[in-house]
């Protein structure tokens, strides 16, 4: 016996939103105006726009030989895949066999797939504790205790203007396009909680907002990991590194009279934030 | 007997691993169902470009869309549809895996990236990576 169809459409049932919209700048209105909390957040809309077809486009035009060469600098061949990969618009698996077609398989894989690995990794964690990760999963090794860390993000910091070159960029670009390089994400999450001394979860949660490829796997053990609360030591980084990878744009400074948190050596770096 | 496709927000693809094995199991016009998690977008903060950023996915995957409390929606949509099974993609979410279990779904796995031989040590990459590395750089279906 066939199944029975669906019952017609009753005015209690739930009614579905449209999928037709003339342009993006029709469908974005729409969203303003449904989701009036989430453009009182941040109203503004990324460039990276989303679905499967815009992701395989993507995919297709990847160059993991420059990938390799470039990718821990700021203007370096990253492939912004990630938005796609979080919401399964892509998979681990088929993103693994592009870069497998293009020579980063074999018993080492490049460093394309080993970046894919740290997202299985994270994903595994995360299925294995759940909402544990967002509490501190180790003690902290700064020296320094939760208590020690404030709660509340700093308005300045908030506002991305706390003067120094490469937080007060990077804040712009978060809120601007949903996106940071990894780089200035591991920089400004090291700024956030080793200069400022702000624990990492009201950060981490901040970042969740804005981050389109934003999980409570990869965000928030990412900034575990610059924290020292799911690794050995803090992650810093001195003024030096920053202007490598930034190719000179970012100073790590607060003008010309003020060098920074991160002047100096990593040794001065140590010795500055955490005595 | 009929059945429901749910593509929760970690997968918002028309090849959903879900929706693929229901249409076999179900027949090719089994339907799928996104439905925009208002109480997590809402209670997360999530800003205007996530929102638009999920919407431009979801409207791409060809499913029926709905704006609410999943839990309740699907609810709902299992009684309009008369069906009896709700398929969903597993995911390491704690919130969609909670719901799903809530509603009996049959979660399908997702091709695995690297099937490890025996229990991850998951207390930092590094042990992970030094099982994991020699198969990561396999193709699918060469695990």
């Amino acid at each position: 016996m066939p199944a029975a169809p669906p019952d017609p459409p009753a005015q209690s049932d739930p009614q579905p939103l449209p999928r037709d919209f003339a342009s993006r700048d029709a469908l974005v209105a729409f969203c303003r105006d449904r989701f009036p909390a989430a453009d009182a957040a941040h109203p503004a809309v990324s460039d990276t726009p989303g679905g499967r077809p815009r992701a395989l486009a993507r995919l297709g035009a990847i160059d993991l030989a420059q990938y390799a060469r470039t990718r821990n600098a700021l203007d370096g061949g990253v492939t912004r895949l990630s938005p796609y990969l979080h919401h399964g618009v892509l998979t681990l698996a088929e993103v693994r066999d592009v870069a497998v077609d293009q020579g980063q398989g074999g018993a080492r894989p490049g460093k394309f797939v080993q970046e894919l690995a740290w997202r299985d990794f994270f994903r595994r964690v995360l299925a294995e504790l759940g909402t544990a990760v967002e509490d501190d999963l180790e003690s902290w090794k700064t020296g320094l205790q939760d208590d020690d860390y404030a709660y509340e993000l700093p308005n300045d910091l908030l506002a991305g203007e706390t003067g120094v070159d490469f937080v007060d960029a990077s804040v712009r670009e978060l809120y601007d396009t949903g996106y940071l390089h990894n780089q200035m994400r591991m920089k400004l999450a090291a700024y956030v909680i080793h200069a400022r001394r702000v624990h990492w979860k009201p950060a981490a949660d901040w970042f969740l907002a804005h981050l389109l490829d934003g999980d409570l796997g990869s965000n928030h053990l990412s900034w575990q990991w610059v924290a020292s609360t799911y690794s050995h030591k803090p992650y810093i980084f001195n003024n030096e590194n920053l202007a490598k990878v930034s190719g000179g744009r970012f100073t790590g400074g607060a003008g010309p009279l003020d060098p920074g948190p991160f002047a100096g050596s990593y040794d001065d770096v140590n010795q500055r934030l955490f005595g | 007997m009929p059945a429901l496709t749910w593509l929760h927000h970690e997968d918002l693809n028309p090849q959903s691993p879900a929706w693929a094995a229901a249409r076999q199991a179900h027949g090719l016009d089994t339907p799928a169902v996104v439905i925009f998690d208002r109480p997590r977008i809402e209670r997360r903060g999530y800003t205007l470009k996530r929102v638009v950023f999920l919407y431009e996915c979801a409207i791409e995957t060809g499913a029926e869309l709905y704006d609410g409390d999943p839990l309740d929606l699907l609810q709902k949509l299992l009684a309009q549809h008369h069906a009896e099974a709700l398929y969903a993609t597993r995911t390491a979410d704690p919130r969609i895996t909670a719901q799903g279990d809530r509603l009996g779904v049959a979660w399908v796995d997702p091709p695995a990236f690297v099937t490890l031989p025996g229990p991850a040590d998951l207390k930092r990459f590094s042990r992970y990576w030094r099982k994991a590395e020699r198969l990561a750089g396999r193709p699918t279906g060469q695990a």
